[in-house]
């Protein structure tokens, strides 16, 4: 991608990419700017490899996810509705 | 309520225990109830995340008060490995890309895997992340930034890298 088609179309640089590389990832990136992002992913081989590393970190520290017990799940949802039906409990006080 | 899976996956992460995440959930829950009048109705989440973190300084410090110095321990005791401990399973196991992404990410500091796990992990945003860290949302950021690049750096130098990624 060169430095003219860069200025005349306003294409994103690898620089200005890999500045916001992260918060495209993260879902976290200002609308407008994720077109151009995209684009760049798809016409750059280095920036949409680096990309792609990213996108299997950040999938593979999701599966780092536990999930908290059927149990604690129950004893937290009774509190939260003890809570919004008779306000805190004696015990809490 | 649907903010309690965040909360008791937020406790979860910041305790370090099943059964501290649940008394931390339940007083998070409890001082909500108590302070529902000073809430303005908008983030509920970044409010309740922002009581739970304010929930945990004061259980800490009660607890251990050596740790307030250190906010980051925290979380450093939630993702050490044990990786001495290698079976001929876990050696099989170990060559997975999930494996050795767990390695790096035990490996880096402290304070940028704890950005990453609430944000990869637990799932919240960077505004999120930072009302639990009480740190701005650039600096929220720039740990995520430098903590992946590490991750990423690490797993290119991982002998085992091609294996587990092919």
């Amino acid at each position: 991608m060169n430095f003219l088609s860069r200025f005349f179309k306003r294409d994103m640089s690898c620089h200005q990419v890999a500045a916001v590389m992260q918060q495209y990832l993260d879902a976290e990136l200002e609308p407008s700017q994720v077109p151009k992002v995209l684009k760049h992913l798809e016409a750059c081989k280095d920036c949409g490899l680096e990309a792609t590393m990213y996108t299997r970190i950040k999938d593979s520290l999701q599966n780092h996810q536990e999930s908290p017990t059927e149990d604690s799940i129950a004893r937290i949802r009774n509190l939260a509705e003890e809570l919004a039906a008779n306000g805190i409990p004696e015990a809490a006080e | 309520m649907p903010e309690l899976d965040v909360l008791m996956r937020v406790a979860r992460s910041i305790t370090g225990n099943p059964t501290d995440a649940d008394d931390l959930v339940q007083d998070t829950l409890l001082r909500a109830y108590r302070a529902i009048d000073k809430f303005d109705g908008r983030y509920p989440r970044a409010w309740l995340l922002t009581i739970m973190r304010n929930a945990q300084i004061n259980r800490v410090r009660r607890k251990r008060p050596e740790l307030m110095r250190d906010p980051d321990t925290t979380l450093a005791v939630v993702a050490n490995t044990d990786s001495d401990a290698k079976t001929p399973e876990s050696v099989v196991l170990d060559r997975t890309f999930d494996a050795a992404v767990e390695r790096s990410l035990a490996a880096i500091p402290a304070q940028f895997r704890e950005a990453i796990h609430l944000v990869d992990i637990d799932g919240l945003s960077y505004n999120e992340a930072a009302a639990v860290l009480d740190i701005p949302v650039g600096t929220v950021m720039s740990r995520l930034h430098r903590g992946r690049k590490l991750i990423r750096n690490d797993l290119t130098m991982d002998p085992d890298f091609e294996r587990a990624s092919s």
